[in-house]
C-alpha cells in the first residue's frame, strides 16, 4: 500500500500561562492510501494536537512543534512547507472536519458559498459552476432540498445538517486525506450513526484515507481499519481494529474496554474503573505515564518510560509487562 | 400502575408542560407523561436532545410548574405546595446536574457548596457541620482537603463528585440525575456510575437517571422509558426494553448504540411528525397511513412492557 502520511517523533508544546504543556510527547504513526486510522484517547491526551500538527495549525507563540519532529505527506515534509504549499495542503490535499461545526463555519456566509469558496480556491473553479457543484455536494451528503439549503446560513441548520455541510466542504477540494476530529461527539446517537455511515460512504466512493480522532471506542470499532490508543501525549498501543478489541495488550486499553458496560453485563454491577485521573502534562513525567493508575505496576514502571514492543503483525504496545514477556526484549 | 403509597415513591400522572416560543409557536416539551418509580429503584429516562427528558426531570422536582397533571413524591403533591412545604420537599428530593461547573457558585469553596443544603435547612452548625462535610466528601471518595478548593480547581470527575455530595447533604430519598456522566471521560464515567450504584445500595436511594446513552442507562436502572418529542414511546423493565425492543425508535437507538455507525435507515427529518399522528412517523421505516393520522397510546404489549406504536 502506498504511504500517504508518515509522522515521526512528533512533539507538540503549548505555551500557557501555567507553563509549557507538552501535549504530544513523541508520536510515530503512518497512514496508507484508502485506510481509516482511528486515534482514540480521553480528553487532554493530545489527539487533537496531533491532527492540528499535521495541518500545521499549531503556530507560535501559542504553541510549537519541536524541530526534531517530522511529518511527511506524500514524501514532502509538511514542517518545511512554505505558505503557498500550506494553503494547498489545508482544505485541498487534506480536508478537515471539526467537532463543533458551528464554530468552524462562517456564520455570515451562506452554506453554499462557503463550500464554493473551497472549490474556487483549490480547484480553480469560477463562482457559478462552483456554486452548482456545492449544491451537488450537499445532495451527496443527503441534505434534503439541497438547492434551497445552499442559500441558507449555518444557524438555520440543525447540528447534524451542519456536520453534513462540513463533510461536503471537506470533500470539496478532492482531498487525499480527511481528518475527522470528533465528528459526531456533539450529535445525537441516531444522527451519529448517519454521519459515520456518510463518512464511510464518502471514503468508499472517493478512495480517500481517513484519520478519525475520537474518544469513543465504539465509533472506532465501527469504522477504522487500525486503531491507535493515546495516553498522556504518547501512543501506547497500535493494532488492527479486530486485534485491538479481541486482544488488547496495554493495561490502559484493557481498562478503557472494560469501563463501558457490555450488552450482556449484569445490571447494577460495578464497572471496572481506573483509579485517579490522567497526569498533568505540564513538565516531565517520570516513568510510564499510566503507572499510577495501573493495576500491574512494577518498580521499573515508575523509573523509565517503556518503548514500543512488537507483539505481532501491526500490533505494538508500550508496557514494561510486555517487555518482560517477550524474553528479555529491550526497549528501543 | 397501581397507586400504592408504600411501593411507589414517585407517581407521575398525565404530566404536561409547554413553553411559549414567541407569540404564536408553542413547544410541547412534555406531553401527557405518566410513570412511577418504586422506592430504592432507578428509572432511566432515555432519549435524544430535545426529547423533553430534562424538562420532565425538573417537573418532577417542582422546578417548573406543570401545565396539567400531577407529580406525587411519597404521596404528597409537588406542584401545589406552599413555601414551607416546598422547603420541606427539597429535603426529600435533590438533583445532580449535567454541567457540574455551571451548577456551582464559582466564588464558593467546595466545603460551602456541599454544606449549602445543610445551612439552608439549619441541620448542623459549627463543629458538627465541619464533620458532616468531611463525612460527605469521604462518601464520594474525596478527602477533607478539598474543602478549601474552588470549583475551577477541580477536574470534571471531582466536580461531579462534589455535586453528588451536595445532593446527599440533606439526606434525600429521591435524586434526579440529569446526564451526570455525559461530560466526563470514559474512565471517569465508570467511577461516577459505580459511586451512584454504591450510594443507592448503601442509602436506599431512588433515582431518576436521565441519559442519552442507552447502554449506560440500562446498566444502572431497573426500569426505563424511551422519550421522543415529549412522549414516552416505550417503557418497561430495562433488560426487557433493551433485549426485546418493541418500538422502531428504541430499536434504532439500540442499533446505533451497539454497532455504532451502522445504517439505521433513517433520514433525519427533525421537526416533522409534529401533527396529529405519531411523533416518530416522519423518521419511521414502517410508518403506515394510520401513523400519520392518530397518535398511538402506550399499550401493554408484553407483561409490564409498554409501547406506543400502531404496528405492534
Amino acid at each position: 500500500m502506498e504511504r500517504l502520511l508518515e509522522v515521526r517523533n512528533l512533539k507538540v508544546t503549548y505555551h500557557t500561562r501555567a507553563g509549557d504543556v507538552q501535549a504530544v510527547r513523541g508520536a510515530d504513526f503512518h497512514l496508507d492510501r484508502g485506510e481509516t486510522l482511528a486515534v482514540v484517547g480521553e480528553s487532554g491526551c493530545g489527539k487533537t494536537a496531533v491532527a492540528k500538527a499535521v495541518m500545521r495549525l499549531i503556530e507560535k507563540p501559542r504553541g510549537e512543534i519541536e524541530e526534531t519532529s517530522m511529518i511527511f505527506f506524500e514524501g514532502r515534509n509538511v514542517l518545511e512547507m512554505d505558505k503557498k504549499e500550506i494553503r494547498k495542503l489545508r482544505g485541498g490535499e487534506i480536508g478537515m472536519i471539526f467537532q463543533d461545526p458551528m464554530t468552524s463555519l462562517n456564520p455570515t456566509m451562506r452554506i453554499g458559498d462557503q463550500i464554493a469558496e473551497s472549490l474556487m480556491l483549490h480547484c480553480g473553479m469560477k463562482r457559478k459552476p462552483a456554486f452548482s457543484r456545492a449544491c451537488e455536494l450537499l445532495k451527496q451528503v443527503r441534505i434534503n432540498d439541497w438547492e434551497l439549503m445552499a442559500k441558507r446560513y449555518p444557524h438555520e441548520f440543525s447540528g447534524g445538517m451542519r456536520q453534513r455541510a462540513m463533510i461536503a466542504m471537506a470533500a470539496a477540494g478532492g482531498p487525499r486525506i480527511i481528518i475527522a476530529d470528533e465528528p459526531t461527539t456533539a450529535l445525537d446517537l441516531t444522527i451519529q450513526a448517519e454521519i459515520m455511515g456518510l463518512l464511510r460512504e464518502l471514503k468508499k466512493n472517493t478512495g480517500t484515507s481517513m484519520m478519525l480522532i475520537t474518544h469513543d471506542l465504539a465509533i472506532a470499532a465501527g469504522s477504522a481499519d487500525r486503531v491507535h490508543i493515546m495516553y498522556a501525549g504518547r501512543i501506547v498501543e497500535k493494532a488492527e481494529t479486530k486485534e485491538l478489541f479481541g486482544n488488547p495488550a496495554h493495561p490502559y486499553t484493557e481498562a478503557l474496554l472494560n469501563s463501558a458496560p457490555g450488552p450482556g453485563s449484569e445490571s447494577k454491577s460495578r464497572l471496572a474503573t481506573m483509579a485517579g485521573s490522567p497526569p498533568d502534562l505540564i513538565g516531565t513525567i517520570r516513568g510510564c505515564a499510566f503507572a499510577k493508575r495501573c493495576g500491574s505496576c512494577m518498580p521499573i514502571c515508575l523509573e523509565k518510560n517503556p518503548g514500543m514492543v512488537k507483539l505481532g503483525a501491526g500490533h505494538e504496545a508500550a508496557c514494561w509487562k510486555l517487555i518482560g514477556d517477550t524474553a528479555g526484549g529491550e526497549a528501543p | 400502575m397501581s397507586v400504592n403509597g408504600h411501593e411507589n415513591l414517585i407517581e407521575v400522572r398525565n404530566l404536561k408542560k409547554s413553553f411559549r416560543l414567541g407569540r404564536k409557536s408553542l413547544l410541547v416539551a412534555v406531553d401527557d407523561v405518566s410513570l412511577s418509580i418504586k422506592k430504592g429503584e432507578t428509572y432511566a429516562l432515555v432519549g435524544e436532545s430535545g426529547s423533553g427528558k430534562t424538562t420532565l426531570g425538573r417537573l418532577m422536582l417542582g422546578i417548573y410548574p406543570a401545565d396539567s397533571g400531577e407529580v406525587l413524591v411519597g404521596g404528597s403533591n409537588v406542584c401545589v405546595s406552599g413555601k414551607k412545604e416546598r422547603l420541606e420537599f427539597t429535603r426529600k428530593a435533590q438533583m445532580i446536574f449535567q454541567d457540574s461547573y455551571a451548577s456551582m457558585n464559582p466564588r464558593m469553596n467546595v466545603g460551602d457548596i456541599v454544606a449549602e443544603g445543610i445551612d439552608i435547612h439549619g441541620i448542623h452548625c459549627g463543629q458538627e457541620r465541619t464533620g458532616r462535610i468531611n463525612e460527605l466528601l469521604g462518601l464520594v471518595g474525596m478527602g477533607g482537603e478539598f474543602k478549601v478548593r474552588f470549583p475551577h480547581e477541580l477536574s470534571g470527575g471531582q466536580r461531579q463528585r462534589v455535586g453528588i455530595a451536595r445532593a446527599l447533604a440533606v439526606e434525600p430519598e429521591f435524586i434526579v440525575c440529569d446526564e451526570p456522566i455525559s461530560s466526563l471521560d470514559v474512565s471517569v464515567q465508570a467511577q461516577i456510575i459505580n459511586l451512584l450504584i454504591d450510594l443507592q445500595k448503601k442509602k436506599g436511594l431512588t433515582y431518576l437517571f436521565i441519559s442519552h446513552d442507552i447502554t449506560m442507562a440500562r446498566h444502572v436502572s431497573d426500569s426505563m422509558g424511551v422519550m421522543y418529542m415529549g412522549r414516552i414511546l416505550e417503557t418497561g423493565v430495562s433488560s426487557d426494553v433493551c433485549r426485546r425492543p418493541l418500538h422502531p425508535y428504541t430499536r434504532a437507538l439500540l442499533s446505533a448504540a451497539m454497532l455504532s455507525g451502522t445504517e439505521t435507515g433513517f433520514e433525519a427529518q427533525a421537526g416533522k411528525g409534529r401533527g396529529a399522528g405519531c411523533r416518530f412517523a416522519g423518521r419511521c421505516g414502517c410508518a403506515k397511513a394510520e401513523c400519520l393520522l392518530t397518535a398511538p397510546e402506550l399499550r401493554e404489549i408484553e407483561k409490564g412492557h409498554y409501547a406506543a406504536c400502531h404496528i405492534l
